[in-house]
């Protein structure tokens, strides 16, 4: 088959299914969203960010991240793919386009298959395994403690451990200071709070 | 008398008409059939537009996987009951 004889063949196939309006349907799903039907005939090895990590697919948990989160993304990402993008840059076209449309800066992470934690999201708040913590801030180490965290020591120093039940506390107590934000002492321990048990990292 | 035979169930589905999805009229519009490809680039569409044409067919094929799960998870009922002894049909 010479190529002008393939390109009719190609037409007559395009015209027949673009006729069809079930063939149309079925193929606009492969078109924006393919890992679906993947996933449905059994195609995939692996259906959860778990399974991405320990085989390392570094570009396909950044689109099942990207199908969760930014549909938008995650199809530009298939077409890119599609138009003959090299798969190893595709995890780097979803982080820059999520920083672009979130201002989340997520292109400076280390383990290749981080988005199989989900977004890689950069941390920000409070360190508490940060070794000169208690010396830094003694004011936040008070506020800890006051909610029922406590001192311990690991490997030769000194850090705050706070429990699940303290953090619950600390939840509870922050909750319960929102209707009293007129209060500007109560606001600015509501806040303090906030920003002790708070932190931000990978998630989706 | 109804017809509940598994002929009959797969002639009333395969005539439900298919959803027509914003993605569709997109594709049919941007597809080139001369170009020899099968799926038209998204390069020249509206990325809003794309983000709605993506949430949309997600949408769907989440509510597809949904249907499929449910009917999967149904416990068969029969479709006719025939007790002789008293001539029920």
């Amino acid at each position: 088959m010479n190529r002008e004889e393939y390109l009719n063949v190609m037409f007559n196939l395009n015209q027949a299914v673009l006729a069809d309006s079930t063939a149309l349907l079925a193929l606009t799903v492969a078109w924006l969203d393919p890992l679906m039907i993947l996933e449905e005939s059994g195609e995939l090895e692996e259906t959860d960010l778990t399974e991405f990590y320990e085989s390392g697919d570094e570009m396909g948990a950044a689109l099942r991240v990207a199908r969760d989160c930014f549909p938008g993304i995650y199809a530009k990402a298939i077409s890119q793919v599609r138009d003959g993008m090299e798969l190893n840059l595709v995890s780097d076209l979803i982080s820059a386009e999520i920083t672009e449309q979130t201002g989340i800066p997520i292109d400076d992470y280390d383990d290749p298959v981080a988005f199989a934690y989900g977004i890689p999201m950069p941390f920000y708040g409070v360190d508490w395994d940060d070794d000169d913590f208690i010396e830094d801030h003694p004011e936040l180490t008070d506020l800890a403690l006051l909610l029922g965290a406590t001192r311990e020591q690991s490997y030769g120093r000194e850090e705050i451990n706070f429990s699940k039940r303290s953090y619950q506390v600390s939840q509870i107590i922050r909750s319960s200071l929102e209707e009293h934000d007129k209060d500007a002492v109560l606001r600015s321990l509501m806040v303090a709070i906030a920003h002790i048990t708070g932190s931000s990292g990978n998630s989706t | 008398m109804i017809d509940r035979t598994q002929s009959r169930l797969f002639q009333v589905l395969s005539e439900v008409k298919a959803l027509e999805l914003e993605g569709s009229l997109v594709f049919q519009q941007a597809m080139r059939p001369q170009s020899g490809e099968f799926f038209p680039s998204l390069q020249n569409i509206d990325k809003q537009q794309v983000l709605r044409m993506a949430i949309e067919v997600k949408e769907y094929t989440t509510r597809c996987w949904q249907g499929t799960q449910g009917l999967r998870d149904l416990n068969p009922i029969p479709a006719q009951v025939y007790i002789p002894k008293f001539g029920i049909l």
